[in-house]
């Protein structure tokens, strides 16, 4: 199962969607969708995770990524699963980025 | 991408071997899958574990292989083994150690976003989830071990009696690894060191402090070890504070809260900025009831010390009186080892006051003289000595101190000092040099020990003795004519009794070719093994059975071997001095 990268930018805030697996072998497109919609130094990062149905640290490491090259970005999680509710919490990473169940508008 | 497609067998699937890179990711979490499914896992356990695999195996690939420049495959295979599922990972890359890898600590965690390292996380995302993660590594492989417990760990049914049987064993490993590592050191120091880490550990407790009763002031408990308190001394009094109260009553004490508890003495935490909670103190026993000391341990971690914590901990103080006696016991005999050699020294030191090197005196052709000394222990009371006084006359002592070993040996060294210097001092008359010795010896002498001693002086030219006796054995003269003589004792006190004794002299004829034979009690009280003594009388014989013309060493030695033979088996218990006087006459010069 591959990962599908859905990506739209507007003035400042940029959305993408992510449909299927992100793991080591997918990550590293979805990095490069990253460093390419914050170009535009949106205000925030709309992740839209609920068909994202895995994510290893590899998907940890892009949120890392996204907060270094940006460290004012506020990045929001859009109804993850459950497991990657958990691995959010286990690593602590749950109250660094926002988990929210409705898509928030542009600001 | 390529898969092989995961097939039953059994309770176990067959291996799937994929090439280490980045697309074997997938097909490895689908054959996961499978397994994890026909074992039962629900869903969340079912992630967790595909979480923890696929972390691996993008270590695998990515750190054994990639980066470090090689090839090879990854293979995945899942065993169901009834209580738990192992899914076993096997590649030949580069050796990586999960739990040797460093997981992001707490302060890493609440670090910002942005400001946190990257790593560990996977490895903390795969030890999370599951229960076991193995890791070997050889020179041909590298294998993880992934192990999910399939059976929940405590049955509903009887759950108290499982967590018993566990905590017990788990307690019975604990002893016997304690024991074993106890027993593996028997240097007191370091014992003591390794029993506050053992006793810490054990007890899953954040600090622990020895305490061994003071063996000169028995009732002070000594803590010579303080885990992060460094080597400093803690004393602690018999009834005082906690450890103190535990020595005294020999019972355990187990506070929930130290700072509500009287006994217990804040300044320690003070001084150490250790916080005490809990704390449980125990006596240290050995198998013969007496009390060694006491261990405390502190802050039982995330709860208070329980009754079992302090069944527990007595059962390891078993173990730590055994190994504290062991060491003790090593510590003696190096100690007795030390004190062996500084005898050794001692002796060579006392035998280097004496003249021992014969032929002695070979300027003067009047004499020939022997001497021999055998003390009981390393160092003794006898002493000899002989010295010329001027060209013309020879002065000679034997003596005798009232005890053996260290004391009677500084006695005896007083006592030759004072005597040659005395001598050599005022050499007219041998009465006043006794008389001197023994005022001398008389007004240094605290122990109230004393020393039976006879000395003469010896004309060169005519063989005439002048000679004063301070409670000694009478002297033998073995004749050129034939026969023994027992010279006359003409009477005085020991030394070191009554300052202002008066010694009268005595004198005798030396014959050329007569010897003078002195000794010490050592040889008319050798023993032998029915409790008989030697004797002036067998001296007399033994001396009789020399030959007249025989040298002073020969005389000597036929003496020793007499005693020897008498003596048999029994052991020496007196100190031994012999010294033998030959005069052969006036010389012609």
């Amino acid at each position: 199962m591959a990962l599908d990268i859905k990506s739209t930018v507007d003035a400042n805030t940029a959305r993408i969607a992510l449909s299927g697996v992100l793991d080591g072998s997918t990550a590293s497109r979805l990095r490069e969708t990253v460093d390419k919609v914050l170009t535009g130094k949106p205000a925030q990062l709309i992740l839209q995770v609920e068909q994202l149905s895995f994510m290893a640290s590899a998907g940890l490491r892009i949120i890392i990524f996204a907060k270094q090259k940006q460290p004012n970005l506020k990045i929001y999680l859009v109804k993850p699963q459950p497991t990657i509710m958990d691995t959010l919490h286990k690593t602590g990473f749950f109250d660094e980025v926002y988990i929210t169940d409705v898509e928030p508008a542009s600001a | 991408m390529s898969s092989l497609p995961a097939r039953k067998t059994g309770t176990n699937m067959c291996a799937l071997t994929l090439p280490g890179n980045l697309d074997a990711l997938s097909p490895i979490r689908d054959y996961v899958k499978t397994a994890a499914n026909t074992a039962g896992l629900d869903h969340t356990a079912t992630y967790k574990l595909l979480l923890a695999v696929d972390e691996i195996a993008t270590n695998v690939v990515v750190h054994g292989y990639e980066e470090a420049g090689l090839q090879g495959d990854i293979s995945i295979a899942a065993k169901n083994e009834g209580n738990r599922l192992v899914i076993e990972m096997l590649d030949h890359g580069k050796s990586y150690d999960p739990n040797s890898h460093q997981m992001p600590d707490d302060q890493g965690m609440l670090q910002d976003l942005s400001e946190r390292p990257i790593g560990g996380l996977g490895i903390m995302l795969a030890k999370d989830g599951v229960d076991d993660l193995e890791y070997h590594s050889s020179e041909s492989e590298n294998v993880h071990r992934f192990i999910v417990h399939l059976t929940p760990p405590a049955k509903p049914a009887n759950p108290v009696w499982e967590q018993a049987v566990s905590d017990d064993q788990r307690k019975l490993k604990v002893l016997l690894r304690i024991s074993k590592s106890l027993g593996c050191e028997v240097r007191l120091d370091p014992l003591l060191q390794l029993i506050v880490e053992e006793v810490t550990t054990a007890m899953e407790a954040e600090r622990s402090t020895l305490f061994l009763v003071d063996r000169r002031k028995p009732d002070q408990l000594v803590s010579r070890v303080a885990e992060g308190l460094g080597s400093k001394e803690i004393r602690v009094l018999f009834g005082i504070g906690i450890a103190g109260t535990t020595a005294q009553t020999r019972q355990v004490i187990n506070i929930p809260d130290a700072y509500k508890d009287p006994r217990f003495n804040p300044a320690f935490d003070k001084l150490s900025g250790f916080r005490t909670r809990s704390i449980l103190s125990t006596p240290i026993i050995d198998q013969t009831g007496v009390l060694i000391g006491v261990v405390e341990v502190m802050n039982r971690k995330g709860r208070a010390f329980t009754e079992d914590d302090e069944q527990f901990l007595e059962a390891i103080c078993v173990d730590i009186a055994l190994a504290l006696k062991r060491a003790e016991m090593v510590d003696a005999y190096l100690q007795s080892q030390i004190l062996t050699t500084s005898l050794e020294l001692a002796r060579e030191i006392q035998m280097g006051l004496l003249p021992k090197d014969f032929p002695a005196l070979p300027e003067l052709k009047e004499v020939d003289i022997h001497a021999t000394i055998i003390p009981t222990f390393e160092v003794g009371g006898d002493l000899y000595d002989f010295f010329p006084l001027d060209k013309d006359r020879l002065c000679f002592v034997i003596g005798d101190v009232s005890d053996k070993g260290i004391p009677a040996a500084l006695f005896m060294a007083m006592t030759r000092t004072a005597f040659k210097m005395s001598a050599l001092a005022a050499p007219e008359s041998i009465g006043h040099t006794m008389a001197r010795v023994n005022r001398f010896l008389c007004d240094s002498n605290p122990q109230q020990m004393f020393v039976t001693a006879l000395a003469g002086i010896l004309d060169l030219k005519t063989g005439r003795v002048e000679y004063a006796d301070a409670g000694h054995e009478p002297p033998f003269i073995l004749q050129a004519a034939g026969g023994v003589l027992k010279v006359d004792k003409v009477g005085g006190l020991v030394l070191g009794f009554i300052r202002d004794e008066e010694f009268r002299t005595g004198s005798m004829q030396l014959n050329p070719g007569d010897t003078l034979v002195l000794y010490t009690d050592g040889v008319t009280e050798a023993m032998n093994v029915k409790h008989e003594l030697f004797g002036a009388d067998a001296i007399e014989k033994t001396l009789s059975l020399t030959g007249q013309t025989a040298a002073s060493q020969t005389i000597i030695q036929g003496l020793l071997e007499g005693m020897r033979v008498f003596v048999g088996e029994a052991e020496q218990h007196d100190d031994i001095a012999i010294l033998a006087i030959r005069y052969l006459g006036p010389s012609n010069n």
